[in-house]
């Protein structure tokens, strides 16, 4: 009897221990992976002597003017990323949408041979051709303007939204269509009409990993802006110090670095979905 | 007979002639009919041209020359290359950092969030799942510099969070990023535990797609927990781990944030990579040329990585067709 209870009692805790192991893993990973966030955070409320005192455990009392100091030395930097932000994502859904359309629902000769010249794109990488663009903005007289933001990274995110925009487009049922054109609806009436309409979901998520991708990029806008007044949020925190003007603030600096990255906190409170899905949806992005 | 061979020859002759011609016109009824195609494609392919096509033939054009950016450019054939590659210089180290850092990007990125997804495809509470989930996948939003900017105040010497810890524990601070013994692993530690967001929920994707009949049986037959993960959800997530140690060879290639905003490459090129060099040649020393042909050089890299992968997955289906 004795033989028989003892399995039966290493299995029932180890089955127990089993249960508990990913809980207490996933907990530990997930304290660790926050580490450098909650540094960042207890850092922001912290004055200079405080962080002298204890640089990496909390103190009280808090100094949320740090906040204010920093959003108010910010706000241009934030008005430029979002500036950066709408006019790269406007010009670059706009032209998708139409090319997408176009290759989605038509046939016309040369359809194949601009696909295929756009799906080649896929496999330049932007390294090869970051210096070249570089110099073709310069020669366009497009540095230090917002063009030089705009319109090449608009280029750069072509090739996936428009990949991606006219599997969609293509696989809408043709009676749609058949109705608007029986209306006597114009073409470029039913893409705004019927086809765009029904693609808000896909759109939605390009629109979000684009926000995020422009807010994000600090290697473009270091080339094309020589002027830092220009420069985007991100690369804003960099000058936090020079721009309090003397006046050693660290704790500040720290709330500026916060402050940068609300928007794509809010960005993804509001559309997690969306976000997710783009970021997941690399399968097919270089 | 003469007569007739000459009508065969004016026939075929006649045909040839209009045949094209006919084959034209049609393309061109074509074109003026769908005239609002071109029209809409015209925008995306004036910003194609301007901002990809020309500056990728412009880059590969001018890795043969010796180029300021600006000025016309002297032909010198291979003599860039042979720069990069045969002169003793800061190029070796910079493929060799590059081999290193992207190694072990993948492993990183490859073993970490699949640690993560599996035990997290493990919590039963749906509540408890989905708390987890946010867990790894909000790190997400903050933005790379911001991510920097913040390692590199607990890599710092002399108040820094991990000197302050080795001192706690009664060893000797390390130099981290000033110390070229140590600014290489210190880029490589950026990140601990390294369980990325988005490699996680593409991992967990996998494991949410594996038929619940699959696992049950396993259940059913007794299979540990351990036995089920190698048996049978690894083989079935190869999709993903393929997915994602691309994109993260791809990546690591053409990354030098850390370089650009932090290093500059060093101390004493400890931290240098290709791409950085690219940067660095061009920008900073006018010599667009070599810059040029360190891009061709990583643009060649890359390409034939996507190819194999390529390759390697359409032979894979071929196979599982079978």
């Amino acid at each position: 009897m004795a033989s028989t209870s003892i399995p039966v009692k290493m299995k029932h805790s180890r089955y127990h221990l089993g249960r508990l192991l990913p809980p207490i893993t996933l907990a530990i990973l997930g304290f660790l992976t926050f580490v450098p966030l909650i540094m960042l955070l207890q850092l922001s409320v912290k004055s200079e002597q405080q962080m002298a005192d204890s640089m990496w455990l909390p103190t009280w009392p808090m100094r949320f003017q740090n906040y204010d100091r920093a959003s108010r030395i910010m706000l241009p930097y934030m008005i430029n990323s979002l500036t950066f932000v709408v006019g790269t994502t406007t010009i670059s859904i706009f032209f998708s949408v139409l090319s997408a359309y176009a290759l989605g629902r038509y046939s016309f000769p040369g359809k194949e041979f601009l696909y295929m010249a756009i799906l080649g794109l896929m496999m330049i990488p932007g390294i090869l051709t970051l210096i070249t663009r570089f110099v073709v903005v310069v020669k366009l007289s497009m540095n230090n303007s917002n063009w030089g933001i705009w319109l090449p990274m608009a280029a750069g995110s072509q090739a996936f939204q428009i990949i991606v925009l006219r599997t969609f487009f293509a696989s809408l049922p043709e009676e749609l269509f058949e109705a608007g054109r029986l209306d006597g609806a114009g073409e470029f009436h039913m893409l705004g009409m019927i086809a765009i309409p029904l693609a808000k979901p896909i759109l939605t998520t390009l629109i979000v990993l684009q926000c995020n991708g422009v807010w994000n990029e600090f290697i473009w806008p270091i080339m094309v802006l020589r002027d830092p007044k220009r420069y985007p949020a991100i690369l804003g925190i960099l000058r936090l110090r020079e721009l309090m003007l003397g006046v050693r603030d660290p704790g500040a600096e720290f709330a500026g670095y916060v402050i940068a990255g609300l928007p794509l906190l809010l960005l993804f409170a509001f559309s997690s979905r969306a976000f997710i899905r783009g970021l997941t949806s690399g399968a097919i992005k270089m | 007979m003469t007569e007739s061979t000459v009508d065969v020859d004016a026939r075929t002759v006649a045909q040839t002639m209009t045949r094209p011609r006919t084959a034209l016109a049609e393309t061109w009824r074509q074109m003026k009919r769908r005239w609002y195609c071109y029209l809409m494609l015209s925008g995306t392919f004036a910003l194609l041209i301007t901002f990809a096509y020309y500056p990728a033939f412009s880059a590969v054009y001018h890795s043969f020359t010796i180029w300021d950016g600006f000025r016309p450019e002297t032909w010198v054939g291979l003599a860039n290359y042979r720069e990069i590659f045969t002169s003793d210089t800061i190029f070796r180290q910079a493929f060799v950092n590059m081999l290193l850092l992207s190694t072990w990007q993948v492993i990183r990125a490859g073993l970490f969030p699949l640690l993560g997804a599996a035990l997290l495809y493990r919590i039963r509470s749906e509540r408890w799942a989905y708390f987890f989930r946010l867990l790894f996948v909000l790190p997400i939003v903050v933005p790379g510099v911001v991510g920097i900017q913040v390692w590199r105040q607990l890599f710092e010497p002399n108040i820094g969070l991990f000197n302050a810890l080795l001192k706690a524990f009664g060893a000797q601070p390390l130099g981290w990023l000033n110390d070229p013994k140590t600014a290489l692993p210190s880029l490589m530690f950026m990140g601990f535990p390294w369980v990325d967001g988005v490699g996680l929920l593409i991992y967990l994707a996998g494991f949410l797609a594996i038929p619940i009949e699959v696992i049950e049986a396993s259940i059913v037959d007794g299979a540990s927990s351990w036995k089920r993960f190698f048996a049978m959800e690894l083989p079935l997530i190869v999709p993903q781990i393929r997915l994602i140690v691309i994109l993260n060879v791809i990546g690591a290639f053409q990354n030098f944030g850390w370089q650009l905003l932090v290093t500059r490459g060093g101390p004493m090129g400890a931290t240098t990579v290709p791409a950085w060099e690219m940067y660095h040649q061009a920008i900073d020393s006018g010599r667009y040329g070599v810059a040029s042909a360190i891009g061709t050089v990583l643009f060649i890299l890359i390409f034939t990585m996507t190819l194999i992968n390529n390759v390697s997955i359409r032979s894979n289906v071929e196979y599982q067709a079978h």
